[in-house]
C-alpha cells in the first residue's frame, strides 16, 4: 500500500463500508434467527450496498461488471418507491415516517450513477470496477454527482441531529409496553392510526423514524402479547449509525467522480 | 401532529400513566430543530462538505502545500512567514497532515450536528477556523489589495468563525432578539458584525485592482475552465457582461453591498430587503465569481464565501415583531419544552 497515493484512502473507505455492510448483513440474520425486529429491506440493501460501494472503490474486490451494480439497486430504488408509496397511502403515519425509505431512495440512486456514470479505464483484471480513488476516473455527468453528494451530505447532518434522540435498545427495555403502544400507532396498520397511544408522543416519535420496526414489532406483540422483550428491536442508533458511515462514504466517492 | 403539538408540558404526566412513575426514557425524545438549529446544521453541512472535498486526491499531493504557500504572496512578513513554515511542513508530508486537516473538519461537522457535543464542536471551530484563515488563506488577502468580493473575500473560513460565534447556542432570554444572529452576543454586536462585513466588501469592490476596466471580467472568465458547460456558459455569459465595464460594475457592486450593509439597522421591511439582496448576491458570487468554489476542479479545499454569506443572512432575517416578542423554543409533536436543550 503506497501512503503516497490516494489509493490508500480509497482502500480504507472499502474497509469501513465492508465492515458496516457486514454489520447490516448480521443484523439481517439475528432479527430472522432471533425475531427481533429490524428494517430488514433496509439492512439487506445496505448490507449489499456495501459490498457495491467497495467494490467500486477497489476494481480487485468487483466480483461483477458495475453495469451488475447499477441493475441490483436499480431493483433497490424501485423497492424504496414502492415503500414510500406505501407510506404515504396509509393514514396516520407521522412526517418522519413518511421521509424515511426517500434517503434510502436516494442512496440507491446514487449508486447507480456511480455504476453508470463513470467512464475511465478499469485495471486490468479488475471485473470491470471503476477505480476510482486515484484512476483519474471521471464522470459523465459531474453535476450529479455533485447534487447527490449534497443530498447526501444534508441526509449525514440530519441524522446526526436525530441521534441522540433515536431508542437506544435499554430504553425499549425499560418500557416494552410503551414501545409496543408506540410501534402499532407508527405502524398504522394493523392497529391503525387511533389506538390511544397518541397520549405517548415520545416513544411514538423515538419509533417514527423506523416504521419498519414499529411494524414488526406490532405484529410480534400480537403473536405474543406476554413476551414483549422478544420484541425488543435491534439497535435503531447502531442502525443510524450505519447509514451516516453509509452516506459520508458516498458522499466522498461522488465527490471524487466531480 | 396538531394532536400532540403542544404535549411537551404534560409528557411526564401521561408517562407517569400509561409507563413507570418518572420513567425518563433517556434518549428517546427527538427535537425538530427551531430556525438556530436549522442555521447551525447548515453550518454543520458546509463543514462536512468541506471535509469531504479535503480528502480529494489533489490535497494529498506537494501541490496542496504549495498552494497555501502561495497565499503568502503580498502579505506583511509577520504574516506570511509563519504562512510559508507551515506550508513549508505541508508540502513535506502531505498525506498525514492532510488526512489530520480532512478528519478535523470531519469531527468539527459531526460534533456540530450532533447536540451534545456543539457548543464544544463551535467553540474549537472558531479556532481552527482562524487558524486557517491566517496559515491557509493569506488572512484573505485582506492585506494585499487583492482582495475582491467576486472571489471570496474576506475568506471563506473567517465567515465559517463569525457564524459559529453568531450560532452560539444562546439561552431562551433572549428569544425576544429581533433576528438570530443577535440571540448569541446581542443586537447591538451583531449589527456591527454585519456592518463590517459587508461594508468592507462593499470597500474592497472599489479598490483599484477591482476598478480597472477587464479586472472583474479576467477575474470571472478565468473561472470558467474545468467546469461543466452549464456552468462554464453562465460564467462566459456573466464576464463577457463585464467586460470593459469594470469600473460601473464595481460600483454598483458597491453600491448593492453598502445598502446590505446599512440594511440592517433598517426597519423590519428594509432589513428583510437587505437581506434577501445579500442572499441573490451570495448566490450571483458564488455561481459566477466562484465556480461553486471550484468543487468541480478537484482542487477546491471548501465551496467557498457564497454559501456562507447566504447562511449569515439568513441568521439575520428579521422575525415579525410579534413572534418576536412571544417567541419559545420550537418543538414538535414530539418534544416539550422541558425536555428541549437548553437554547440549542
Amino acid at each position: 500500500m503506497n501512503m503516497g497515493e490516494p489509493a490508500w484512502l480509497a482502500d480504507l473507505v472499502a474497509v469501513v463500508v465492508l465492515i458496516t455492510a457486514a454489520y447490516c448483513l448480521g443484523r439481517v440474520a439475528v432479527s430472522l434467527a432471533w425475531r427481533r425486529p429490524t428494517d430488514l429491506d433496509v439492512d439487506l440493501i445496505h448490507g449489499v450496498m456495501g459490498i457495491g460501494m467497495a467494490a467500486m472503490l477497489v476494481p480487485s474486490l468487483s466480483p461483477v461488471p458495475n453495469v451488475t451494480w447499477a441493475w441490483v439497486f436499480g431493483v433497490a430504488a424501485a423497492w424504496f418507491v414502492w415503500r414510500i408509496v406505501a407510506v404515504f397511502g396509509s393514514a396516520g403515519t407521522s412526517r418522519i415516517a413518511e421521509v424515511h425509505y426517500l434517503p434510502h431512495f436516494v442512496m440507491a440512486v446514487a449508486m447507480i450513477y456511480m455504476g453508470v456514470a463513470v467512464s475511465g479505464p478499469a485495471k486490468a483484471g479488475s471485473g470491470g470496477g471503476m477505480a476510482m480513488g486515484g484512476s483519474g476516473s471521471t464522470a459523465h455527468f459531474p453535476t450529479g454527482a455533485l447534487v447527490l453528494a449534497l443530498l447526501m451530505l444534508a441526509y449525514v447532518v440530519w441524522l446526526t441531529d436525530q441521534l441522540p434522540g433515536i431508542a437506544s435498545v435499554r430504553a425499549w427495555r425499560a418500557t416494552p409496553h410503551l414501545a409496543l403502544a408506540g410501534a402499532g400507532a407508527l405502524a398504522g396498520s394493523a392497529a391503525g392510526p387511533d389506538t390511544g397511544v397518541r397520549a405517548v408522543p415520545v416513544v411514538r416519535a423515538a419509533v417514527a423514524a423506523h416504521p419498519g420496526e414499529a411494524a414488526q414489532m406490532e405484529s410480534a406483540a400480537q403473536e405474543k402479547p406476554d413476551d414483549s422483550q422478544r420484541a425488543v428491536p435491534l439497535s435503531p442508533r447502531l442502525e443510524a449509525g450505519c447509514h451516516i458511515v453509509m452516506a459520508v462514504a458516498m458522499a466522498y466517492m461522488l465527490v471524487l467522480m466531480l | 401532529m396538531s394532536d400532540t403539538a403542544a404535549t411537551g408540558s404534560t409528557l411526564t404526566g401521561r408517562l407517569g400513566v400509561h409507563g413507570r412513575p418518572g420513567a425518563t426514557l433517556s434518549g428517546v425524545t427527538w427535537h425538530a430543530p427551531d430556525t438556530r438549529r436549522a442555521l447551525q446544521l447548515c453550518l454543520a453541512a458546509i463543514w462536512l462538505l468541506d471535509a469531504v472535498l479535503q480528502y480529494q486526491t489533489f490535497m494529498f499531493t506537494k501541490a496542496f502545500g504549495q498552494m497555501l504557500a502561495a497565499t503568502a504572496a503580498g502579505n506583511p512578513g509577520v504574516i506570511s512567514r509563519p504562512i510559508t513554515w507551515s506550508a513549508g511542513i505541508i508540502e513535506h508530508h502531505p498525506v498525514p497532515i492532510n488526512t489530520a486537516f480532512a478528519t478535523i473538519q470531519l469531527l468539527l461537522a459531526i460534533g456540530i450536528a450532533l447536540r451534545p457535543t456543539v457548543k464544544v464542536a463551535l467553540g474549537a471551530s472558531v479556532v481552527w477556523a482562524l487558524a486557517v484563515w491566517w496559515l491557509g488563506e493569506g488572512l484573505g488577502e485582506v492585506l494585499n489589495s487583492a482582495a475582491s468580493p467576486v472571489n471570496g473575500a474576506p475568506g471563506a473560513v473567517i465567515i465559517y468563525a463569525l457564524l459559529a460565534v453568531l450560532l452560539w447556542p444562546a439561552g431562551r432570554g433572549r428569544a425576544a432578539a429581533p433576528f438570530e444572529a443577535a440571540r448569541a452576543v446581542g443586537t447591538r454586536v451583531a449589527q456591527g458584525l454585519w456592518v463590517v462585513l459587508w461594508a468592507s466588501l462593499a470597500y474592497f469592490s472599489l479598490m483599484a485592482s477591482n476598478r480597472a476596466p477587464q479586472a472583474l471580467h479576467d477575474m470571472i472568465s478565468g473561472m470558467a475552465s474545468g467546469n461543466p458547460g452549464w456552468l462554464a456558459s453562465i460564467i462566459n455569459a456573466a464576464a463577457r457582461l463585464v467586460s470593459h465595464q469594470g469600473l460601473a460594475a464595481s460600483i454598483v457592486l458597491a453600491v448593492l453591498l453598502a445598502f446590505i450593509a446599512v440594511s440592517v439597522l433598517m426597519p423590519a421591511r428594509l432589513a428583510r430587503s437587505g437581506v434577501i439582496v445579500a442572499i441573490v448576491l451570495a448566490a450571483a458570487i458564488w455561481v459566477v465569481g466562484e465556480a461553486l468554489g471550484g468543487i468541480f476542479s478537484g482542487s477546491g479545499t471548501d465551496p467557498n464565501s457564497g454559501p456562507l454569506l447566504a447562511l449569515l443572512a439568513l441568521a439575520y432575517w428579521p422575525k415579525r415583531a410579534a413572534r418576536a416578542v412571544a417567541a419559545t423554543p420550537t418543538t414538535t409533536e414530539i418534544a416539550g419544552p422541558q425536555a428541549q436543550p437548553e437554547g440549542l
